[in-house]
């Protein structure tokens, strides 16, 4: 008798698969923001999602204030609420999550501030403030390309008011990034405090490129710079970024973009005079090592 | 409080033997009994029996057999192997004749033993001539088959001082009373030499009970850690999660969250040198290896005086030493595979031990397995020690351990695509005690204790690197004294070195800034103990003062014992603990990885724990039970909760409290021993007055137990079985998607925002797993060989298979106002085996 309980009390303890649970939830839904104003564009767009899988936006109205000093709030655009791709051109999305995308037809001012506000049925409220940075120049851009084609950079510009920090990234001055092999590695991309940046350019990202390549610089306000240098991934313990949207999730920044050509001069062994980067390195699958042009 | 374990019948010899009469015919169906043990056995037809797994050590058999006089005889057991015995019984003398075999007559006496108050004694050793016997629960024996005359009755009892009487031994012996003065443990720490068998189950337990005034301190035997179901490596710290009041978080940690404190706040022992984060595998077991452990005191909540520091609980693991003669053990798992060599050199009485323990699971796990196992640890142990001169021991213990885990997670093989994660922890110490019986004894050491921990993502020039460094050295001396009835303990303990938790500040990184302190601590304490009558009270004092700046630590500590009866007693004790070097943690996680550690700065609270604690603990011959309460007031837990920001000196501190209640039976002697053991805890933690939460270590109830069954073949079956509340945990409402800059997603601007990481979303609302509950079994079996012994172990965890919830998932929405969550799993049916060989 006692060893037929003790199977039952096994068969109980083992019995079962792991259940999905269905759980309530109280208050009312979150929408993530995500939003870079920039001046140099005559519309602004502003990308929301909802917070939950399989959720759907509702209705959703949107404002955009300009904070003028003495003034206070002024009113100066509403949002055009998109169901397609309208934020895509700059900021993708991944459609997990229910999306829409504001867009607000109007110009924005370098130096200004501006707040915006967000409303959905059965969600929270939601607002977030930001100052737009002033327009900078590149003063200098220097590259010298080491023996093996990685490059050492050193970039200087001038100081953009009202800016935190900056984004300083390579491209291409046109077409796209060409990764063969073994795929494309993360890009290149530093963040600084300051108006200078000394660097080393990885050999596998200047391989990447099929036209002469350009440096950009960006020129972030706290809110945006903040956002995109913190959090952390990861399934058990993520840290999400720095956020300052007030009743909700994400980011409303400012930028301004500044861009300037890329030439190194070459340091092998020959001495040779200054070239321009070569763009179109392949590796090698065999050796591991970058073997020259593409064909 | 009471024990733990019971394994040490499990490395135990065998009592075989053949019983005969008078005319050297086998006596059948007779039966041989080892009481104090609980074991017996019967004769069969050729008046054979055998006695399995007796423990080391003078026992007395007695032997009974119908038609035959009792016979009883004091055998000694070896440590291993078969003593093989002949027993002759004898006719009973004729009643008439009142004459002993030998034509003398044979008499009898009962003895009772009493302590001063007059209160019965159980469990005392009472021996006259070649006769012993072991006091009732009225504090009687009798003794038989004695010869009248002169004779000599001693007896004795641990905790008290031996009695003798001498009388003339007559036909009609009346009663004899023996009183026994208590007298204090011996106040010494326990000295183990490593000449094996270490102390069993029950002889380590009793001792520090029998020590101790604090309710809950339990030991642990290398025989238990050998016996209880391990995880991947035989570990210390997963028998210690077995133990009520103790709960895991989940499978995969094998942090200790004692009596409602957080899995920082336990301080790891070696020899008395603090190791800073004993573990391996990202916290899956212990980095300290078993085979080089003697035995492991667990005080949990309330801390004798001599410990400072730490708010929750203390893991003292004494080496092993080497042996008289050259040895070599050695162990194979599927994780990793051991080594442990020692020694002696007579002339200096040198003893030497070294165990190392390597993983090798890398070197061959991508032959079975999709992908390669990016990790490998290594560990070593190793002690030498010393007798300069008579009652001086002089030891030196070092141990290092290293884990490396280095995975590549792009598709290039590119220094941008690496996690690098490294952590290690470095002991040395030199520790010189003098023993003295009449005079003080004395402590004196000085060690070294380090911890690096090096955490970086991508290739050195773009990926954060997050460093957390730990150098420690400290100097103390101690002075004990013990008397008939009193006892003094008093020490100053001295600590510096400097603690670093340090970001070099590119983007990405865990947190952003560094904290760093150079600790300068100085403390003294004192523990007094004093018998009254049948209480003992142990009351204590540590004074600390750390770094300058902060303010200095004054920290009660109290304990009482009342002896009810010879087998009950009731404690009590009350204590202040304050500690300020503290991991870096988010109550809604336990973080998997090294312990990324940091001394409070100038400016901030010390974590403390003010509570109480009371116990009852009843002994029996082959039981032990105990039930317990407590209360704790926590002060100053640290939490770090980056949202708004992640600047690493934006830790906030929450207060709190802990309430539990335990109760435990263990039984320690025959063939099935074990525990069982049921834990309440209920932990609240305040963010503010208003905002109260359950930490993630907030299980509730909590059932736990661990058996070991004595087989015939030299086979024992061990479980370990936990059911309990599931954890609490966040609500988690939904998730929204990180943006990344990537420079080439819109070539024509200069580059756009594309989807990254993704992060949830909770709610202030908490929710609990569902049932927790697992079972594990393990079986081992010996198979002698010419010089050692093969030992198999064979163990598989979770063997029901329950469906354990490790964390969830959002999966999609339902309907409105609610979401789907699901669940995903912790261990599933995990199995392991190996094999020893020792001698």
């Amino acid at each position: 008798m006692k060893r037929r309980r003790l199977c039952w009390l096994l068969l109980a303890l083992g019995c079962g698969a792991p259940t999905d649970i269905e759980v309530a939830i109280s208050g009312p839904r979150l929408l993530h923001v995500f939003g870079a104003l920039d001046p140099a564009y005559g519309s602004q767009r502003i990308l929301i999602e909802a917070t939950e899988v399989g959720g759907v936006i509702g209705e959703v109205q949107g404002e955009l204030f300009e904070i003028v000093p003495g003034l206070g709030e002024v009113p100066i655009a509403t949002a055009q609420v998109a169901y397609d791709d309208l934020c895509g051109v700059e900021t993708q999305r991944s459609n997990l999550n229910d999306s829409r995308c504001l867009y607000f037809g109007v110009e924005i001012r370098a130096g200004a501030t501006y707040r915006i506000q967000i409303a959905a049925a059965g969600r929270r409220s939601i607002s977030a403030t930001t100052t737009v940075p002033i327009p900078f120049a590149i003063r200098e851009v220097a590259a010298a390309e080491r023996p093996d084609g990685s490059v050492d950079i050193t970039a200087r510009w001038s100081r953009s008011i009202q800016s935190y920090g900056y984004l300083v990234s390579i491209g291409p001055v046109s077409g796209a990034r060409v990764c063969v092999d073994l795929g494309c590695p993360f890009p290149w991309v530093r963040f600084v405090r300051d108006t200078t940046l000394t660097d080393l350019i990885p050999v596998t990202v200047i391989g990447e490129y099929q036209s002469p390549i350009r440096v950009a610089v960006m020129a972030l306000d706290r809110a945006l710079y903040d956002y995109l240098t913190t959090g952390s991934g990861g399934g058990l313990f993520p840290i999400p970024p720095v956020q300052n949207v007030i009743g909700g999730q994400g980011v409303l920044g400012a930028w301004v973009r500044t861009f300037a050509p890329l030439a190194a001069t070459t340091l092998s062994a020959s001495r040779s005079p200054r070239t321009a980067v070569r763009p179109g390195r392949c590796r090698s699958a065999a050796a591991g090592q970058f073997s020259g042009p593409c064909p | 409080m009471v024990p733990l374990l019971a394994a040490a019948a499990l490395w135990a010899a065998s009592v075989a033997g053949t019983v005969v009469g008078p005319e050297g015919k086998p006596v059948v169906d007779a039966r041989i009994r080892i009481e104090v043990l609980g074991l017996s056995a019967r004769t069969d037809s050729a008046g054979k029996f055998r006695l399995a797994e007796v423990r080391e050590g003078r026992w007395t058999a007695e032997v009974q057999a119908e038609g035959f006089a009792a016979h009883r005889v004091v055998i000694t057991v070896p440590s291993r192997g078969t003593l093989e015995l002949e027993f002759e019984l004898s006719r009973p003398p004729r009643a008439e004749s009142g004459g002993a075999p030998g034509g003398e007559q044979a008499v009898a006496v009962t003895v009772e033993v009493r302590s001063e108050g007059g209160q019965p004694l159980e469990a005392a050793t009472v021996a006259l001539g070649p006769q012993t016997a072991v006091t009732d629960a009225r504090g009687r024996a009798r003794l038989a088959d004695l010869t009248a005359g002169p004779a000599h009755l001693r007896a004795w009892r641990v905790g008290y001082e031996p009695a003798d009487s001498a009388f003339i031994l007559e036909a009609n012996q009346q009663p004899v009373v023996l009183v026994m003065r208590m007298r204090p443990f011996e106040f010494l720490p326990l000295t183990v030499r490593a000449e094996r068998p270490e102390l069993g189950g029950r002889e380590l337990e009793r001792a520090l009970f029998d020590r101790e005034v604090q309710p809950g301190v339990i030991g642990i035997s290398q025989a238990e850690l050998r016996a209880i179901p391990a995880a991947g490596e035989r570990d210390i710290l997963r028998a210690l999660q077995a133990v009520p009041s103790v709960v895991a978080v989940n499978d995969l940690n094998a942090q200790l969250l004692v009596k409602g404190g957080g899995p920082d706040q336990n301080l790891f022992l070696l020899n008395g040198i603090p190791i800073i984060a004993p573990y391996h595998a990202f916290g899956l077991f212990g980095a300290v290896n078993s085979d080089a452990v003697s035995r492991v005191e667990f005080h949990r909540g309330n801390l004798p005086a001599r410990f400072g520091g730490v708010a929750s609980s203390v893991v003292s693991m004494s080496q092993r030493e080497g042996g008289a003669r050259p040895n070599i053990e050695a162990g194979l798992g599927i994780i990793g595979a051991r080594v442990t060599a020692s020694g002696a050199a007579k002339s200096a009485d040198l003893r030497w031990l070294v165990a190392g323990r390597q993983s090798h699971l890398h070197l061959w796990a991508n032959r079975f397995f999709d992908g390669s196992v990016p990790y490998r640890f290594w560990d070593i142990n190793g002690q030498i020690g010393v007798t300069p001169a008579k009652g001086q021991r002089l030891e030196l213990t070092f141990f290092g351990s290293g884990d490396q885990f280095r995975e590549r997670y792009g598709v290039i093989d590119e220094g941008s695509d690496r996690l690098h994660s490294t952590w290690a922890n470095r002991v040395v110490g030199l520790r010189w005690s003098r023993a003295s019986r009449d005079a003080w004894s004395a402590n004196a050491n000085l060690w070294y204790s380090g911890y690096r921990n090096v955490l970086r993502a991508g290739d050195s020039l773009v990926g954060p690197t997050t460093s957390n460094r730990i150098h420690l050295a400290g100097a103390g001396i101690e002075l004990l004294r013990r008397a008939l009835n009193w006892g003094i303990r008093t020490g100053l303990q001295a600590q510096a070195g400097s603690v670093t938790l340090s970001d070099d500040g590119k983007p990405g990184g865990f947190f952003d800034g560094s904290l760093r302190s150079t600790p300068v601590e100085l403390a003294g304490y004192l523990e007094v103990e004093r018998w009254l009558g049948p209480i003992r009270v142990n009351p204590g004092v540590r004074a600390t003062s750390p770094t300058p700046g902060q303010r200095f630590f004054i920290e009660p500590r109290l304990a009482a014992r009342w002896q009810l009866t010879s087998a009950l007693t009731v404690s009590a004790a009350a204590s202040r603990n304050s500690q300020l070097l503290s991991g870096l943690q988010d109550e809604r996680y336990l973080l998997f990885g090294a312990p990324l550690l940091f001394h409070r700065p100038a400016d901030a609270p010390a974590t403390e724990s003010t509570g109480g604690e009371v116990a009852a603990d009843l002994w029996t011959g082959a039981w032990s039970f105990s039930a317990s309460a407590y209360t704790r007031q926590l002060r100053a837990v640290p939490r770090w909760r980056p949202e708004g920001s992640r600047r690493i000196d934006q830790i906030t501190y929450d207060d709190g409290s802990a309430t539990g209640f335990e109760l435990f039976a263990r039984r320690h002697h025959g063939a099935l021993t074990g525990w069982i053991g049921y834990g309440l805890s209920a932990v609240r933690l305040r963010t503010s007055p208003s905002d109260e939460y359950a930490p993630v270590w907030d299980r509730r109830h909590n059932f736990t137990a661990a058996t070991f069954l004595a087989l015939p073949r030299r086979i024992t079956l061990s479980s370990r079985a936990s059911v309990g509340s599931g954890q609490p945990f966040w609500l988690h409402e939904g998730d929204f998607e990180g943006k990344r800059f990537d420079p080439l997603s819109d070539g024509q601007v200069g580059g756009g925002f594309v989807p990254g990481d993704r992060f949830p979303v909770f709610a202030s609302a908490q929710s609990r797993f569902p049932l927790y509950a697992r079972i594990d079994l393990a079986l081992s079996t010996e198979v002698r060989l010419a010089g050692g012994a093969l030992r198999l172990f064979a163990s598989v965890l979770n063997v029901t298979h329950h469906p354990n919830v490790l964390y969830y998932t959002q999966k999609t929405q339902q309907e409105a106002g609610t979401v789907l969550l699901s669940p995903v799993r912790q261990l599933g049916v995990f199995p392991m085996i190996g094999i020893d060989f020792v001698r």
